[in-house]
């Protein structure tokens, strides 16, 4: 065999091992949660509220929190991030503010979320006295705002200038022709953004420690400490008691599940979208 | 004499009211829009993209700008509705009447502009939206029509463009269903909706098979009793086919305008001679 040849294999066969390697310890990650944590699933971690020390229960208060919270911090992040990405395709892109706010974004995209659970304890939780749902979805927001900012600004720059022009072109002034046209033509990759935003934010574990902390009631006051699913993991996970942990595992699942559940619709959605759109 | 000797002879002069224009224009109909003088530049400081442009645009007629890439000829088109105000840093000198208006001023309400002259792409432009949604967007922003009265001016653009009994039965289905060539078809009926004066196109029919080119040509030809067209083309017998008028523009500069049997039969610049002969571009 040449050398030329086995140069070629040799990096093909790296490059497999290390795919390998990825899929190993992910795989192994993934059997043992659904191992242990099917083991603790059952109807009542969804009808039963998260149990003392020591005795049985179920996970009904943190899911539903963890369902609140994410949802209102997406639904805070969602118009910012739209409006403050169209802002920054769509107006003077080389401008001096422009970049800066770009550069922030992605400070703020690779900072680490404690930070953020700091920052908002320090002025929400900190000013009002008590943690609380707002200030735990006030975290979660700003984590998933920097996320639909960059992704709105890509998928609108995907869209072609020659629609740009042609909007203007039949008199539609600019503001028309970004909400009618290019929302229209760049919302399924929006969406994308959007939930994969929400993906990422509903296993945060550091900010809520800061802001919603936790609570072993049912409750759905967001001026309350809030019981969210991440920081009861964390909790459980870490305690000696065994029914504890196996909570924990049921948690992790559920988590993992919903997590993959809104990734296959951040791919599928838009395709979906799409397609019955052309079938029409 | 030709437009640009009266230029070189005469720099001060306007050539709208030089010799050659007079004489074209005693047979022809008033010109609707004009060019006076323009200079356009891509940035500040920047060296121009097209100088001292004069020329007239006769109603009722197909002007069409011929010249090899990079020759100017879109460029002129584009200051034509101003579409190029969509970028910050370009700008225009000298004179575009329209109706007898300077469109250039600052004070012109580019929305009406745009409603008034009209523009069809080099690639088919449909929106991310239904077929007859196409067609009344621009009529939707212009506001003050019934939904009735919408839908019997869409009907009329459509057949106007000869695309109602393709797309009849499927006025909900989305634009981009449609065929390249019916796009382009579905681009100029949404213009025609608008009632505008003048239709700019870009080499419209670049991105097209033969056929819907030869489709596109004669609406061309027919879309000439009740509107001024411009249109900029690569293709020289595609210019000769269907305008009336041709500029031929070289490096930034319109080098002949003229009837368009004279320029591709007897012009009087020996560059305009060479370029229809296929000498260079």
């Amino acid at each position: 065999m040449s050398l030329r040849k086995l140069k070629n294999q040799a990096f093909i066969g790296f490059c497999i091992l290390s795919a390998l390697f990825g899929l190993v310890v992910l795989s192994s990650v993934l059997y043992s949660l659904v191992g242990k944590g099917i083991a603790g699933m059952g109807l009542h971690i969804f009808t039963e509220l998260t149990p003392g020390p020591g005795s049985h229960g179920g996970l009904k208060n943190a899911i539903v929190g963890s369902l609140m919270l994410t949802t209102l911090g997406i639904v805070i992040a969602t118009p910012l991030g739209i409006l403050a990405g169209t802002w920054l395709s769509e107006s003077n892109q080389s401008s001096k503010a422009a970049e800066m706010l770009r550069f922030l974004n992605g400070m703020l995209m690779s900072a680490p979320s404690i930070l953020i659970g700091l920052f908002v304890y320090k002025i929400v939780v900190v000013t009002t006295g008590s943690f609380s749902g707002w200030a735990g979805a006030t975290a979660l927001a700003i984590l998933a705002l920097p996320i639909i900012v960059s992704t709105t600004e890509e998928m609108l720059r995907l869209v072609p200038t020659t629609l740009k022009e042609a909007g203007s072109g039949l008199g539609a002034p600019r503001w028309q022709v970004i909400t009618k046209l290019c929302y229209r033509a760049a919302g399924p990759g929006i969406i994308t953004g959007v939930l994969l935003a929400m993906a990422r934010i509903t296993g945060e574990t550091a900010p809520l420690l800061f802001t919603a902390l936790n609570s072993n009631y049912m409750t759905t006051d967001m001026s309350q400490p809030m019981a969210n699913l991440p920081v009861t993991i964390y909790q459980y996970a870490m305690s000696p008691y065994e029914s504890w942990n196996e909570l924990a595992w049921a948690g992790a699942l559920l988590i993992t599940t919903f997590i993959l559940i809104i990734n296959i619709l951040a791919t599928v959605l838009p395709r979906w979208l799409k397609a019955r759109k052309a079938a029409k | 004499m030709t437009m640009n000797l009266a230029i070189e002879q005469n720099p001060t002069t306007q050539p709208v009211e030089s010799a050659s224009i007079t004489e074209l224009s005693s047979s022809s109909p008033m010109p609707r829009m004009e060019v006076n003088g323009l200079n356009f530049f891509y940035n500040k400081g920047a060296e121009p993209a097209l100088k001292n442009i004069n020329m007239p645009i006769y109603n009722n007629r197909v002007t069409a700008l011929i010249g090899p890439s990079g020759c100017g000829k879109s460029t002129l088109l584009r200051t034509m509705n101003r579409i190029y105000d969509l970028y910050g840093t370009q700008h225009a000198e000298g004179e575009v009447l329209l109706d007898g208006e300077d469109i250039l001023k600052s004070n012109v309400d580019l929305n009406t502009l745009r409603s008034k002259v009209g523009m069809v792409f080099q690639k088919p432009t449909p929106f991310p939206m239904s077929i007859y949604d196409n067609i009344t967007f621009g009529l939707k922003i212009q506001g003050g029509m019934s939904a009735p009265q919408m839908a019997v001016r869409a009907k009329k653009a459509l057949k106007r463009a000869h695309l109602w009994k393709e797309v009849k039965d499927k006025l909900d289905a989305d634009a981009s269903s449609l065929s390249g060539g019916q796009q382009q078809r579905l681009c100029i009926a949404r213009t025609i909706a608008l009632k505008p004066e003048v239709i700019l196109m870009d080499e419209p029919t670049s991105a097209l098979d033969p056929l819907a080119t030869a489709a596109i040509e004669e609406l061309i030809t027919e879309l000439r009793e009740k509107y001024t067209i411009v249109i900029v083309t690569h293709n020289m017998q595609q210019a000769m086919r269907i305008s009336d008028y041709t500029g031929f523009m070289y490096l930034g500069e319109l080098i002949e305008f003229g009837p368009t049997d004279k320029i591709f039969h007897n012009a009087d610049n020996q560059k305009t001679r060479d370029y229809i002969a296929g000498n260079f571009g």
